[in-house]
């Protein structure tokens, strides 16, 4: 989360993680397609810049998906303890 | 059982993963019996579904609507089922019908795939929403969004009514 405290190059994050340049340049181009970085060009530079407003409602959106799920799941838990426990009772019979 | 966890294998696709403390045949029933299903499938709080049809087998079609209690706005899904593979798969396709509660989630229906896996009693349940293109993966998002705005909004209202 490097880019957090502002823009970077390529060769500035490769500095930073023991990976190779086009390693880097391939995790970058991945992020540049989810739009969570934007990169401009400075000449032959093309720094990266942290789209936060974009992560940020990316993650929103999967917080809520996340949220709406785990309610249907917690009452698919409740109804299926009820299953087996009426299984149970069959069995005994 | 832990939270369900959601991931994003792709630009257009979501996976939702969870686990039930129940063997595989309790599962299935509950995913496949209309009667049960729609105790347990009722999207958000204060909604309930008064429609739940389906034919669980390959071709057939289904239909869920659901019905906020307090306003009346309808949504629902329809599609059909592609394939299914007896406590193991379920793959189907999804068209999502607004009511009126507007929103779209693209034109293209969104490919289902549900698998069920039990090891010692515990079913592991994958879903995959496959939206038809990265287009459509965001309307879903966007409608998604409003859709939770209104619902955080609503929960406000009780809190400052009560």
């Amino acid at each position: 989360m490097h880019l957090a405290r502002g823009e970077a190059s390529v060769s500035d994050l490769v500095g930073l993680f023991s990976l190779t340049q086009p390693t880097i340049s391939s995790h970058l181009k991945v992020l540049e397609s989810a739009e969570l970085i934007s990169r401009s060009r400075v000449a032959q530079l093309r720094p990266c810049k942290l789209e936060t407003e974009r992560l940020k409602a990316v993650t929103d959106w999967l917080e809520q998906v996340q949220e709406i799920w785990e309610g249907n799941y917690k009452r698919l838990d409740a109804l299926l303890a009820e299953l087996k426990q009426a299984q149970k009772e069959e069995r005994k019979k | 059982m832990k939270p369900a966890e959601v991931s994003t294998p792709s630009d257009r696709e979501v996976l939702v993963k969870r686990s039930f403390d129940a063997p595989v045949n309790l599962v299935w029933q509950a995913y496949t019996d209309p009667a049960l299903m729609r105790r347990w499938l009722t999207a958000m709080p204060g909604w309930t579904m008064p429609v739940c049809e389906m034919a669980v087998h390959a071709g057939g079609k289904y239909r869920w609507r659901w019905r906020n209690d307090e306003n009346g706005q309808e949504f629902g899904f329809t599609g059909e089922m592609l394939e299914v593979a007896l406590h193991s798969k379920i793959v189907h396709t999804q068209i999502y019908d607004p009511g009126d509660l507007g929103g779209s989630m693209g034109d293209e229906p969104t490919i289902i795939t549900v698998t069920f896996n039990e090891t010692n009693g515990i079913t592991n349940v994958a879903t995959s929403i496959k939206y038809a293109s990265k287009a459509d993966r965001d309307a879903a998002f966007s409608t998604g969004m409003t859709d939770g705005m209104e619902m955080s909004y609503k929960q406000l209202d009780g809190v400052l009514a009560g």
